[in-house]
């Protein structure tokens, strides 16, 4: 355990853990109202996030399932769990991606859990027309996995409404006419924003023609306007840790 | 230190571990005994499951809740995973009965199921698990072909209890002297006593504490 003896701060020690595994963005939230039932006494969202790609912008073809990413994500919530352990705060981790036969009963509830509304909670973003979670400068390529605990940190600023404008880039690029065009708002939840149904219906061809049923033109359509306003990429990252 | 001494540390570990839902500690010590050439099923009953019945007080107590039993449960699984191979079967009753256990069609919300299946299989019942969204004629042919001593349903939403209720008529009508389990959201107590069926679970959470009273009850059988 890459655990810290001193008694440093709550947040040092977290950030210091988190980048030590590799992650680009971190915040705390309020998820309290986007928890399931059960996790009420758990009420703070530690959002991490991973940039994917090298190349700025994120690479041209989307992976939903990076294995080195996972590994950093997986790591760095085993790392700051084992340090809110430590310390005697509850938690638990929300993984990105899990197997269902390898964690037999956390992994369960890993589908119960938006990591996008923490992240939207922690203020690293917002939900696009895509449904996706848009950082503000790493646009929709971050991979993110959430710890919910009762320790007390510094609690971000929410986004409470999509910031797309009038980009409608994702629905323009949808085979399946998916994405509503309509704005987020936290109010209203994720719901009509993207028709699942269509969504699905079109993976089914998506699979026919490439043998794979990740789609992902949503993603790389969303990806290309943050590619095109900044430069920003997984190398020579400026990592911004100032609302935290 | 005295071979008897230590291997009840050992299980105080195991159960501590999964107390405070430490997987590391519950695998160290399940690997221990092993090596150490201790029993297994004693380390299951003794130190496991003796774990996961304080976690059921501490549930009723309001001290844990969910995610803290699931990840008890998670701790408790890592040192079954380890421990369940090397249970020596020969010479001790291999099994105490059969469960069909499921979840009944149109309803895939089964962590509670899945719990409950872990604890009798932790207790050493044979466990045939149908699985979510189980229409509810299988679970009558499963247990007519097993011959099965408990069937245990769960269902979590209103319009898949009538169902329960048509399993429950038909169960007892083949054989009464099956003992049937519900659990799952919309089922009160009531409404099981009209259903006829021999137990049940309030909800979700109930399902969880019951489940762990029922392993406490077992491990005494």
């Amino acid at each position: 355990m890459a655990l810290v003896d001193r008694r440093t701060g709550l947040v040092e020690t977290i950030e210091e853990l988190a980048l030590d595994c590799g992650v680009d963005v971190l915040g705390f939230g309020d998820v309290s109202e986007a928890l399931p039932p059960g996790f009420a006494h758990l009420p703070v969202g530690v959002s991490v996030g991973v940039a994917l790609g090298q190349s700025p912008g994120g690479p041209a073809r989307y992976d939903h399932r990076d294995a080195q990413i996972q590994s950093i994500l997986d790591e760095a919530l085993r790392e700051i769990a084992a340090f809110l352990r430590l310390r005697a705060y509850r938690y638990f981790c929300c993984p990105a991606e899990c197997d269902p036969m390898e964690s037999p009963f956390t992994a369960r509830m890993a589908h119960r859990f938006s990591h996008k509304a923490a992240a939207t909670c922690a203020g690293l973003g917002w939900v696009g027309r895509n449904g996706l979670l848009i950082h503000p400068e790493l646009g929709p390529y971050v991979s993110w996995a959430t710890v919910v605990t009762n320790a007390p940190l510094p609690l971000g600023d929410p986004w409470i409404e999509g910031q797309c404008g009038s980009c409608t880039a994702c629905a323009e690029a949808c085979p399946a006419g998916a994405i509503s065009g309509r704005v987020w708002r936290r109010s209203h939840g994720m719901r009509r924003l993207v028709d699942a149904d269509r969504c699905r219906g079109s993976l089914d061809v998506v699979e026919r023609e490439t043998g794979s049923r990740v789609c992902g033109r949503c993603v790389v359509a969303c990806a290309s306007v943050y590619r095109e306003k900044s430069a920003v990429g997984r190398t020579g990252l400026e990592l911004d840790w100032s609302n935290l | 230190m005295g071979s008897d001494e230590r291997k009840q540390e050992l299980f105080g570990k195991m159960k501590e571990g999964v107390i405070e839902y430490d997987e590391d500690q519950v695998v160290e010590a399940a690997n221990a005994l092993v090596d150490e050439g201790f029993d297994a099923y004693e380390g299951i009953m003794d130190g496991l499951a003796a774990g996961m019945e304080v976690v059921g007080e501490l549930f009723d107590s309001q001290e844990y809740f969910v995610p803290e039993v699931l990840m008890c449960a998670d701790a408790l699984y890592a040192g079954l995973d380890i421990l369940r191979p090397r249970v020596d079967m020969t010479g001790r009753e291999a099994v105490k009965g059969e469960v069909v256990i499921g979840v009944v069609e149109g309803d895939v919300h089964d962590i509670g199921k899945n719990l409950v299946k872990m604890m009798f299989e932790v207790a050493g019942f044979t466990v045939h698990d149908l699985g979510a969204d189980v229409p509810i004629d299988e679970f009558v042919e499963k247990q007519i072909n097993t011959n099965s001593d408990i069937v245990a349903l769960s269902a979590m939403m209103t319009t898949t209890m009538m169902g329960m209720k048509k399993a429950i008529v038909k169960l007892k009508e083949k054989n009464p002297d099956v003992m049937i389990m519900l659990g799952g959201a919309p089922v009160t107590g009531e409404i099981a006593d009209m259903f006829g069926a021999d137990g049940y679970s309030e909800n979700a959470s109930n399902a969880v504490s019951e489940a762990i009273k029922m392993v406490a009850a077992l491990r005494k059988m």
